[in-house]
C-alpha cells in the first residue's frame, strides 16, 4: 500500500516537473520572440519604419514568459526568505515554515487566479483591445489564465511534497535566487 | 484605529511574517491585501484592484527589461565572456602581489557590465576564477571574498537589475540612473583592488606568486574580450544616445550575448533550456516580489502613512543629511537580513517622500539620482554582509573546502572599503551625478 502511494507521488512528480519544464521552455521562446520582434523593429526604424505595436507585443510576450517561468520558479522553491532566526532552531522548525510560506502562497496564488479570471471575463465582456495592434486584451488575458491555473497545480504539489518530506524526515531543499 | 496606524501596525506583522520565512513577496502580498481591507473597512476595492494585477504586473513594458537582462546575463554567461575577460584580466594584473585575486575583480566589473545580477556575476566569475586562484595558492578567504565582492560589480556597474527597480518605484530616468551609476561603479572596482593590495601585503602568506604574461602574449587575450565591449556599448551606450528604449537594449543584448555564445559553441537545445531555467527562477523570484510589493505599496498609499510620515519627519526639523545618513544606516542594517532588491522595493515607497520633501540644495531630479545611487550602494552590501549575505553563501557553496568562516573574515575589509566609498559618495554628491 505505501508502496502503490508512494508509486502514484513519483508519478506525480514528474509530471509537475514536465509541466513546469515545458511551460519554461514557453517562456523562454516568448523572450527569444520579444528580442527578435524588437531587432526587427529596431532595423526597420533604420531602414524604412519600426514595427507598429513593438511595445505591445514586447510587453504582452514579455508578460507570458514571466506567468509561464513562476511555476518552475516556485517548484524550486525559489521564492527568497529570510533565515535569520529560524535557522536556529534546527531543520524541524525549516521544514514548518517552509510548509506554512507554500500553503501561503497556494492559497494567495488561488485568490490571484480567481480575482484575475474575473479580471479575463471582465475584458471579454467589455470587448477592450490595444490602443495600435487593435488585438483584444482578453487574449493575452485568457492564456495568463491557463498559466495561473498551471501555476497553481504546482503550488499545490509543492505542498503535497512538503508534506512527504517532512513524513519521511527529509529536510526540504530550498534553492537560492538570484538578482 | 486611524488608517495611519493600521499602515504603522502593518510592519510588525510583515517583519514577523519575513521572520517566520515566508518569501518576501508572500509576505506583502498577504499584509498588503489584509492591511487594505482594514484601511478602507470593506474587500470590494482590494479585490477589484486584482483583476488586473497579475496581467498588469508581468505584462508592463517597463518591467519587460528584468526578463530581457536575466536571460542576456545567463547568455554571456555561456558564451565564454567570463572566461575572455578573467584571461584578459590576469595578462595585466596576474603577476603583480595578490594580482590574480585583483584579476577576478577586474573581470567581475567587466562581466557587471554586461550582466544587471550581482549573484549570477559572482557565480559566472566564481566558476573561472577559484580554479586558478586556487591553483596560484590563494587563500580559501581571500579567494572567496574577493569574488563575493567582486559580484556586487554586477549591480553596480550598469546595466543593473536593481537600478531598474528603484527606477520604476521613484520614477526616475532608468538612462540617467545607469550613467550615474558608471563612475561609483569603477570606484568600487578600483577600492576593491587596493583592498586586495593591502591584504596581500598586511597577510604575505595569503597570495601566491603568477608569472608575468609577455606583452606580445597581451594582446590576444585583449582581442578576445570585444564581444563583451561591443554588447557593453550596444547596451548601455545605446541607451544612452538615445538610440534604444532601456527595454530594446536589453533584448538586443540578449540578441548579441546569445549570438556569441552560439558562435563560441556554448549554446545548444540543452545548455539554452538551462539558460531559460535559470533565467526563469530569478524572473519569477523579482516579478512575485513586484506583485506582492505593488499590492502592498497601495495599501500604504490607502493608509496615508507615507505622506504623514514625510511631514512629521520635516515637522521635526532635523537636517537632511542627518535624517540621509540614518536611513543609509537603515539600509546597512536591513541588508545584513534581507537581500537587496527585497529591501528596496519595502523601503523607497516609505523613505522616498520623507527625503524628497528635504532639500538638499540640488534640483529633485539630481537629488533622486544621487539618492538612488547612494541606495544601490548600501542596498549591496547587504550581498556580503554576514550573516545573510547571498553572495557569501553562493560562493561558498561553490567552494566547499573554504570554511564560511574563512570567508566572512576575507569578507571584512572589502565591507571597510564599500563604508568608505559611500561616505566619500554621500559627502561628494557630484561624483554621481556630474555625468547626467
Amino acid at each position: 500500500m505505501a508502496n502503490s502511494t508512494s508509486n502514484s507521488f513519483e508519478r506525480l512528480e514528474r509530471a509537475s516537473n514536465a509541466l513546469a519544464g515545458v511551460l519554461v521552455a514557453f517562456g523562454g521562446l516568448c523572450l527569444l520572440v520579444a528580442c527578435g520582434l524588437t531587432v526587427l523593429s529596431i532595423v526597420g526604424s533604420l531602414t524604412i519604419r519600426p514595427l507598429p505595436g513593438e511595445i505591445e507585443l514586447v510587453e504582452a510576450l514579455c508578460g507570458l514568459a514571466v506567468f509561464a517561468f513562476l511555476p518552475y520558479c516556485q517548484l524550486k522553491r525559489g521564492h527568497v526568505g529570510v533565515d535569520l532566526i529560524i535557522s536556529a532552531f534546527g531543520p524541524k522548525a525549516m521544514n514548518f515554515t517552509q510548509v506554512v510560506g507554500d500553503v501561503l502562497i497556494a492559497v494567495l496564488l488561488g485568490l490571484v487566479t480567481w480575482r484575475h479570471f474575473v479580471g479575463t471575463m471582465d475584458k471579454f465582456g467589455n470587448g477592450e483591445i490595444t490602443p495600435l495592434l487593435l488585438i483584444p486584451v482578453w487574449w493575452g488575458y485568457a492564456v495568463a489564465l491557463v498559466l495561473l491555473f498551471a501555476n497553481l497545480i504546482i503550488c499545490l504539489f509543492v505542498v503535497a511534497a512538503d508534506i512527504r518530506d517532512i513524513r519521511n524526515r527529509r529536510t526540504i531543499v530550498a534553492s537560492l535566487g538570484a538578482h | 484605529m486611524s488608517s495611519v496606524e493600521i499602515g504603522l501596525w502593518s510592519f510588525p506583522v510583515l517583519i514577523l511574517l519575513i521572520l517566520m520565512r515566508v518569501p518576501i513577496g508572500a509576505a506583502m502580498l498577504a499584509t498588503g491585501i489584509v492591511g487594505t481591507y482594514f484601511v478602507l473597512d470593506r474587500w470590494t476595492p482590494v479585490l477589484a484592484q486584482m483583476k488586473a494585477l497579475a496581467w498588469n504586473t508581468n505584462a508592463n513594458y517597463s518591467l519587460s527589461i528584468i526578463p530581457l537582462f536575466l536571460l542576456m546575463g545567463q547568455f554571456a554567461a555561456r558564451g565564454g565572456m567570463s572566461q575572455a575577460l578573467f584571461n584578459a584580466a590576469a595578462a595585466f594584473l596576474g603577476h603583480r602581489k595578490g594580482g590574480v585575486a585583483m584579476a577576478a575583480v577586474g573581470a567581475s566589473a567587466g562581466f557587471g557590465s554586461i550582466c544587471g545580477s550581482s549573484l549570477a556575476t559572482s557565480a559566472t566569475m566564481a566558476q573561472v576564477a577559484l580554479p586558478e586562484l586556487k591553483r596560484n595558492g590563494y587563500s580559501g578567504g581571500l579567494a572567496t571574498a574577493s569574488l563575493a565582492a567582486g559580484g556586487t560589480l554586477g549591480i553596480l556597474i550598469p546595466p543593473s537589475v536593481v537600478l531598474v527597480i528603484y527606477a520604476i518605484l521613484a520614477e526616475q530616468n532608468i538612462a540617467k540612473l545607469f550613467l550615474a551609476a558608471f563612475v561609483p561603479g569603477i570606484i568600487a572596482a578600483l577600492s576593491y583592488l587596493i583592498v586586495i593590495a593591502i591584504y596581500v601585503r598586511v597577510k604575505p602568506g595569503s597570495a601566491g606568486h603568477a608569472a608575468r604574461v609577455a606583452w606580445r602574449d597581451r594582446v590576444p587575450v585583449v582581442i578576445a574580450v570585444w564581444p563583451v565591449i561591443a554588447i557593453f556599448f550596444s547596451v548601455v551606450g545605446g541607451i544612452y544616445l538615445g538610440w534604444f528604449t532601456p527595454t530594446q537594449a536589453a533584448a538586443v543584448g540578449a540578441v548579441g550575448a546569445g549570438l556569441v555564445a552560439f558562435v563560441n559553441g556554448g549554446l545548444d537545445r540543452k545548455s539554452l533550456f538551462e539558460c531559460f531555467k535559470e533565467t526563469a527562477v530569478s524572473t519569477g523570484m523579482i516579478f512575485f516580489i513586484i506583485l506582492g510589493a505593488s499590492v502592498f505599496n497601495s495599501f500604504l498609499a490607502f493608509s496615508r502613512l507615507p505622506q504623514v510620515g514625510a511631514e512629521w519627519v520635516t515637522a521635526q526639523g532635523y537636517a537632511p543629511m542627518t535624517v540621509l545618513i540614518i536611513i543609509l544606516a537603515l539600509y546597512i542594517i536591513f541588508g545584513c537580513i534581507m537581500d537587496s532588491l527585497s529591501m528596496i522595493v519595502l523601503t523607497i515607497p516609505i523613505f522616498f517622500p520623507i527625503v524628497t520633501a528635504m532639500d538638499f540644495g540640488m534640483s529633485p531630479e539630481h537629488f533622486a539620482i544621487w539618492f538612488g545611487i547612494l541606495v544601490l550602494m548600501v542596498a549591496e552590501i547587504g550581498m556580503i554582509t554576514p550573516p545573510v549575505g547571498l553572495n557569501l553563501f553562493i560562493i561558498s557553496a561553490m567552494s566547499r573546502d573554504v570554511p564560511i568562516r574563512e570567508t566572512y573574515k576575507g569578507i571584512v575589509p572589502f565591507i571597510g572599503a564599500d563604508l568608505i566609498r559611500i561616505t566619500i559618495l554621500t559627502a561628494f554628491p557630484i561624483i554621481s551625478i556630474f555625468l547626467v
